[in-house]
């Protein structure tokens, strides 16, 4: 607890990550609040209300079926932060398992795995992922999967380098020694020690799967109506952009602020947790 | 070998593989040691010390491998040999039977544990131990290892400690599940003088009280001094010489042994300039023909540079040099 207050301290001092998290944070509270911070149902249509500009009434408008588009973005952002979330969960997991198998044991076993690394980059990354949602259909789950299917390799890298680097220190040696099996020293010694650079990634890898799906949605191979996320609000608003500025300038400055809090976040974090870097600024 | 060994070795060889090149790191090493005895393992750097303990804790990893021998353990009144255990059993005796600590107490603690957690490690592993016991355990060796404000330790980081404490966190770590037989591989090499006299008197004091066996690897023979009832000398893989303590000390028998033991400073003796052995370990890729310790010797005869010399026994104590053929 002690050491987290510490690096929570160093955090906030350090001001874009503190800017970053704050909105990290505040966005966080939103899509878990949705229902208190809108009177609207999402989905409710209401021709009557159709493509109004924000007022009072609609913060930010109603789109062409004469839905509130503020309690679009505000449901959307649970869709788009679940998505991020749940995909880079499922590729820091396939990550860390790689990479760190890969880098303790070497040998073969290395050998396959970086070269299905190797074969998972050589495929451009779009091309892959349309591929996937093609095979299996758009829905939120599917999106959610193939983004983490498809986005684990560079953190396999970093976390094989990582064990590489770690798994010949005395105390690996030493834990050995004491009788520890493989997956416990793995597990209990090793993987503790190259969190830090893992947290980073795991911070720009969020802001890089809202991306890949809010451009999924806007294909119209992601999340699909009525369901709303940010991307597919932009899809639909896009054929009014000359009317109706507000379908599309609000949705679109939501994921650019998202991407920008979350990567401002993970730039604080490997300022703070990477010794290298806080060393060197200590001595300047 | 004797009834009572407790760990035997026989004929150890571990080679590292590179290529075509073995480096024959340790060849056709044998001793044993008796419950609650103490062997040291003496010799310079990149002579096979370390090797042969790592051999024995089974921890040796590629290019190296034991390429052939014997490491006979007595585990539950039979002899078995170590070799043929399954890592699975070997997880067992590591930690377990027998433990081991390491030269430095700075980086064979893991950063990011508090002390209590590593301590505790080998106990949760061998004795099952969770929660307050194992707390208590955890107390309770901390103590034994010398270290009085027990509490204190237990909640710091290895980083917040000073060697000495850290190096008495290492023994506690070591002799927390009760092994039988205790590895210190240069457990005081390190330390600075004062604190090194201070953990040999804490290991001695504690292989008497727990009948504990150790084997003590060291350059240092005035270490081993302390600590050893016998002595074997490791030259390049090989022992040269293997003798009880006192008659080494006395009479040392290898000129490698004679060699060593003029390094060593002492009072009584003024000089102007400590005398060294001239040259250095032979390469283990690459190792002189005849006996490996010619190129260096002061006595050096035509045989010793065709021939290796087998064993001899001089009065009881092993020798391997054509001085005494």
């Amino acid at each position: 607890m002690k050491t987290l207050f510490k690096y929570l301290k160093l955090l906030s001092a350090n001001k874009p990550a503190f800017i970053g998290g704050a909105l990290v944070a505040a966005l966080a509270v939103v899509a878990l609040s949705a229902p208190l911070l809108t009177a609207y149902d999402p989905a409710g249509q209401s021709m009557a209300e159709k493509l109004q500009p924000p007022s009072r009434a609609h913060l930010l408008g109603t789109d062409e079926l004469g839905r509130d588009v503020f309690s679009r973005m505000v449901y959307g952002s649970r869709i788009s932060l679940s998505v991020g979330l749940a995909a880079v969960a499922i590729s820091t997991l396939i990550g860390i398992l790689v990479g760190a198998v890969s880098g303790y044991f070497g040998g073969w076993v290395d050998q396959v795995f970086m070269r299905l690394v190797d074969i998972v980059l050589s495929v451009p990354a779009l091309f892959f992922i349309l591929m996937l949602v093609v095979f299996l259909g758009p829905s939120i789950f599917n999106v959610m999967v193939i983004i983490g299917l498809t986005t684990w390799t560079d953190l396999a890298r970093l976390v094989r380098a990582e064990v590489l680097s770690l798994k010949n220190r005395e105390y690996v040696l030493a834990a050995r020694a004491s009788g520890a099996s493989h997956a416990r020293i793995i597990i209990r010694h090793i993987l503790p020690n190259a969190m830090a650079p893992v947290f980073v990634s795991v911070t720009f890898g969020v802001a890089g799967a809202i991306l890949i799906e809010s451009g999924l949605s806007f294909l119209g191979l992601g999340v699909q109506p009525p369901d709303p996320s940010w991307g597919n609000i932009l899809t639909s608003g896009k054929d009014y952009i000359e009317t109706a500025w507000w379908l599309t300038a609000f949705p679109g400055l939501a994921i650019f602020a998202t991407i920008i809090s979350y990567n401002l976040l993970g730039e604080g974090l490997r300022d703070v947790l990477d010794p290298r870097l806080s060393a060197s600024k200590e001595r300047a | 070998m004797t009834e009572t060994a407790l760990l035997s070795l026989k004929k150890l060889h571990t080679y590292f593989l590179a290529g075509k090149n073995e480096g024959r790191a340790v060849e056709g090493v044998s001793f044993d040691i008796g419950s609650s005895g103490s062997v040291g393992l003496v010799g310079e750097s990149g002579c096979g010390k370390s090797v042969t303990a790592l051999s024995i804790m089974r921890l040796i990893s590629s290019p190296g491998r034991i390429i052939s021998g014997e490491i006979l353990f007595e585990r539950g009144g039979k002899q078995v040999d170590l070799l043929s255990l399954s890592e699975k059993e070997m997880t067992k005796v590591r930690g377990g039977e027998i433990s081991m600590i390491f030269q430095e107490p700075f980086t064979a603690l893991n950063p990011v544990f508090r002390v209590e957690a590593q301590v505790g490690e080998a106990a949760r592993l061998h004795l099952g131990l969770e929660g307050k016991a194992l707390q208590a355990l955890v107390m309770k060796a901390l103590y034994d290892a010398g270290i009085k404000e027990a509490e204190r330790v237990a909640g710091s980081y290895p980083h917040e400690l000073s060697g000495g404490l850290r190096q008495r966190v290492m023994i506690a770590m070591a002799l927390i599940s009760g092994p039988k037989l205790l590895i210190a591989d240069e457990p005081t090499t390190a330390l600075d003088v004062t604190v090194q006299a201070q953990i040999l008197d804490l290991l001695a004091e504690i292989r008497v009280k727990r009948k504990l066996s150790v084997i003590m690897i060291s350059h240092d023979l005035a270490i081993i001094h302390r600590i050893c009832d016998s002595v074997n000398i490791m030259y390049s893989g090989r022992i040269v010489e293997s003798s009880g303590k006192e008659a080494l000390f006395k009479s040392p028998l290898h000129p490698y042994t004679a060699g060593l033991l003029k390094s060593i400073p002492s009072l009584s003796r003024i000089e102007k300039r400590l005398p060294a052995i001239p040259g250095n370990v032979p390469d283990l890729f690459d190792p002189p023909a005849g006996c490996r310790f010619h190129p260096r010797c002061p006595k050096a005869m035509d045989i010793c540079k065709k021939t290796e010399p087998g064993e001899s026994v001089v009065e009881g104590r092993m020798v391997k040099c054509w001085l005494y053929k």
